[in-house]
């Protein structure tokens, strides 16, 4: 049913029902109208006492007035009216005289005027008795009358259209009740498909207001020209007149309807305010408006701060202007100057004559220039050693060789050029020993592969003396600590030469540490540590998880090395603001004498002797790997306990 | 029966010479070759060679182009020996098809094994078809009849438990699996918090399967994710 009524089919039923109940409606409307308005059938009679039909009223007012002029008096179409008037003073007598002879006229001509004036007087109380003010000198006697058989008629044809009025009055209510009912079916479904999605037109683009004001033309119009058609009453045009009316009045009645459908639709969507002309009008000029006043507040304030930078930039220029003045060869310039000048003051008489001021005046302007210049100089200068003391060593600074301070310039640019060339050597210096570990890695492992190789051949052997056995298994053993520490040297350089690939991700970090455990629990288990661990869920980060797992292992083994035997140590999780920090913390079994920040660098031991398994990266290259994806890696020591602590943004 | 023959080929001599001895200790009868053209006639001009260990780092012609020029014509397994062990170097030497991988220095023992599981695929499984109740991913094979694993032809005893996460993970190859999802598969249970029993167990089926359990060909940490089954490459 609910698919039914939203569905596009009966919609459009309803809207041509809606169009076609219009038609038939104005239709009926529009053919009884004519002779609703020829028989004015909402009068009872053809006239009252006072207010005629008016065409007995118009023949009356053209008898009256034609009295007055020299033409012939017109006479009534006999078949309507019978007439009597009678002007002695000027010689009028026309129509039937005998009309009013029957004493009972009143009763056979129904529909009749009768006035008389005599003596400037009238003796009806019609509305025709202006007349005798008119013509105060004549006397007069008119008499108007319907045809009895042309009032029979009249009045028959009149009751008949009444009742054809009353009949069709119903249909039209019936027309205009179902009119509202599909009219407010349709406001209600449109919009909205048999899904309940509610769908926007084309037309729905269109601002309301625009929509409503074309509706309202459009009743308006069509109205008058419906209206106007009603009076244009010509029998053989009626029935293109009812045609073209009633199509008129549905396509009004149906641009309309969409157009208020359109609003509906714009309501259930929830967008007919954002649609609306005004309201975009308004927010629009309210945005102008705060824009225009952002605008001249900030031209003001930018006004206020010119004024302020050009009283602040004046008292650096006066200030420096007395610094430079104090320099020694500017001081002797100005000493010149004011010696000239006062020389030249005196010569000439101070105040007798004008050409020594306006002399000195050009001095001191010339002087002041020359300051000025000075000034600009050292400012760029001021710049040049700033922009170096930022790091930016390129930048040389620029002064005409004529200037004053050229020669600081120029020492200034050679200091650059000393620093820069000394940055570029220590970059070189960094990248040819980050390839030259590498060199150096990869040339070790060929001969570390016979070492290897070899030294197991030795060891499946018998050898004589019994010792040389025991020998040939040192070889083997330290030949596999030299692979690791080749391999970790390599790992180490690559890591800090910038060269590692990576491979982000997000992580958990929690079940990155628990893999960690699970791949070495065996080194934990078999030197005898308790582990105590605390790591929560999910705790998720971005990182390259092959490179994070070597930091874990790094920092179990680690732990299995330097920790107490049989102490407990903890790896623990926690989460604090928008960061997630891992610890790792053990009881060392050595003192902890060394610097937390060294411990780091590479090839750095826990023990100075260097005589434990290691080959001092494994917190280095755990360090630069969890750098290298973002984390930061902390060691703090506290005492006997050893603390690890990498922390990570969350992701 | 004839001595299975191998092609050794690295341009250090001692290295040629260490690996030969560890081979005829183990019963093959290794040839060897300094460069990659003296590999390719020794290969060509004698089909009974059942296996080839291959340098990447040599003179004249190097592994990765021998490789390619050999699989043009032969189709015999190829360990790749190299002293470069990034990640990206594996992949481009497996991807020119080679069968396996090794970086130097190796241990011995390794490589012996890896060339055992290779022969062992070369000679014993070459046309063997799989029967359905056979899960196969390279050389590991799960019969889920029987509940028994073999690697490489050779049958290795797992668990019960270990078995259960190796065909679930078998099922599904290439299907990365976090810790819940393999616990709540074989244990029907939801996860004990921040428990490594999952790992621990991973580890030891590695252990079992995997030539060298540090670098795995078929069961992969994907760290801080989960595990998965590798297929043969990449």
């Amino acid at each position: 049913m609910k698919k039914l009524a939203y569905s596009a089919i009966s919609k459009a039923i309803a809207f041509m029902l809606v169009l076609a109940l219009t038609g038939i409606a104005v239709g009926l409307l529009v053919s009884v109208g004519f002779d609703m308005i020829e028989y004015n059938i909402f009068e009872d009679e053809l006239y009252d006492d006072f207010n005629f039909s008016q065409s007995m009223r118009n023949e009356m007012t053209s008898l009256i007035d034609n009295i007055d002029s020299d033409i012939p008096i017109r006479e009534p179409d006999s078949s309507i009216f019978e007439y009597y008037i009678s002007v002695p003073g000027k010689n009028i007598l026309q129509g039937n005289p005998s009309l009013l002879e029957d004493t009972d006229f009143s009763s056979v001509y129904k529909y009749s005027i009768y006035v008389i004036c005599q003596d400037g007087k009238a003796n009806t109380q019609t509305s025709f008795n202006y007349m005798s003010k008119y013509y105060p000198d004549f006397d007069c006697e008119i008499f108007l009358a319907y045809t009895p058989a042309y009032a029979a008629d009249y009045t028959a044809r009149k009751l008949a259209v009444k009742e054809a009025f009353e009949k069709n009055i119903y249909f039209v209510l019936f027309c205009a009740v179902g009119i509202i009912f599909l009219f407010v079916y349709l406001l209600f479904v449109c919009g909205r498909d048999c899904f309940g999605r509610i769908k926007l037109l084309l037309q729905d683009k269109i601002p309301p207001e625009l929509q409503l004001a074309a509706a309202a033309f459009l009743v308006v119009m069509g109205g008058l020209l419906i209206i106007n058609l009603l009076y244009f009453d010509e029998p053989e045009l009626r029935g293109i007149i009812i045609l073209s009316s009633s199509i008129c009045a549905s396509l009004v009645i149906g641009i309309v309807l969409c157009i208020f459908m359109s609003f509906a639709r714009l309501g259930k969507n929830g967008t007919f305010l954002r649609k609306s002309l005004i309201v975009i009008i308004c927010v629009w000029g309210y945005k102008t408006l705060i824009k225009i006043l952002k605008f001249c507040f900030g031209l003001i304030g930018k006004f206020f701060k010119t004024i302020i930078r050009f009283f602040k930039q004046l008292g650096i220029h006066i200030h420096s202007f007395f610094d430079v003045l104090l320099t020694y060869r500017l001081a002797k310039t100005a000493a010149a100057v004011i010696v000239l000048t006062g020389g030249l003051s005196y010569i000439f008489g101070f105040t007798q004559s004008f050409f020594p001021f306006l002399l000195t005046c050009a001095l001191i302007a010339l002087v002041t220039f020359k300051l000025l210049k000075a000034i600009k100089s050292f400012e760029v200068i001021s710049n040049g050693i700033h922009s170096i003391k930022n790091g930016e060593i390129n930048q040389k600074i620029l002064l005409p060789e004529k200037d004053y301070f050229h020669e600081i310039a120029d020492s200034v640019n050679s200091i650059g050029d000393g620093i820069q060339a000394a940055v570029e050597k220590s970059v070189k210096a960094e990248k040819l020993k980050t390839e030259l570990i590498t060199n150096v890695s990869h040339d070790l492992k060929t001969p570390l592969t016979s070492i290897i190789s070899y030294s197991d051949l030795l060891c499946d052997m018998k050898l004589s003396p019994n010792e040389a056995n025991e020998y040939a298994k040192i070889i083997r053993k330290k030949g596999e600590r030299l692979k690791n520490l080749t391999q970790d040297l390599f790992d180490m350089s690559k890591a800090q030469s910038g060269n590692e690939q990576l491979n982000i991700e997000r992580l958990d970090l929690a079940l990155l540490i628990n893999q960690s455990l699970g791949e070495s629990d065996s080194i934990l288990e078999k030197s005898g540590l308790v582990p105590v661990i605390d790591l929560g869920r999910e705790m998720f980060i971005s990182g390259d998880g092959k490179k994070l797992s070597r930091v874990f292992e790094n920092l179990i083994v680690n732990i299995s090395k330097y920790a107490q035997k049989s102490t407990r140590v903890f790896i623990s999780i926690k989460q604090k603001d928008n960061n997630i920090y891992a610890e790792f913390k053990n009881t060392s079994a050595a003192p902890l004498d060394f610097d937390t920040e060294e411990i780091t660098e590479r090839f750095v031991r826990g023990d100075k002797s260097r005589s434990t398994e290691g080959s001092g990266l494994g917190l280095a290259i755990a360090k630069s790997y969890t750098e290298l994806c973002g984390g930061s890696f902390r060691v703090e020591t506290d005492g006997d306990l050893f603390k690890v602590i990498i922390a990570f943004k969350k992701a | 029966m004839d001595k299975i023959k191998i092609l050794v080929t690295d341009d250090d001599r001692e290295i040629v010479d260490s690996i030969s001895i560890f081979l005829e200790a183990d019963g093959y009868t290794a040839i060897k070759a300094y460069d990659g053209l003296e590999a390719l006639d020794k290969v060509i001009s004698d089909p009974g060679i059942s296996l080839i260990i291959l340098d990447i780092m040599m003179p004249s012609l190097d592994g990765i182009q021998t490789l390619m020029k050999l699989r043009q014509e032969k189709n015999i397994p190829v360990i790749l020996l190299s002293a470069k062990s990034e990640d990206a170097d594996k992949i481009l030497g497996l991807y020119a098809g080679a069968d396996d991988y090794v970086t130097k220095p190796f241990s011995p023992p390794e490589l012996m094994a890896r060339v055992k599981s290779q022969i062992r695929r070369y000679t014993m499984l070459g046309g063997a078809t799989t029967p359905p109740t056979k899960l196969c991913v390279g050389g590991l094979e799960l019969d889920t009849e029987s509940k028994t694993v073999t690697v490489d032809g050779a049958e290795v005893r797992l668990t019960r438990i270990e078995y259960r996460i190796l065909e679930l993970m078998c099922r599904n190859v290439g299907k990365v699996f976090s810790a819940e999802e393999i616990y709540r598969a074989v244990w029907d249970n939801d996860i004990v918090v921040g428990d490594n029993t999952i790992a621990v167990h991973i580890r030891h089926i590695r252990e079992k399967i995997e030539i060298n359990p540090k670098d795995p060909k078929y069961l992969k940490v994907v760290w801080g994710i989960g595990y998965k089954i590798c297929s043969q490459k990449g």
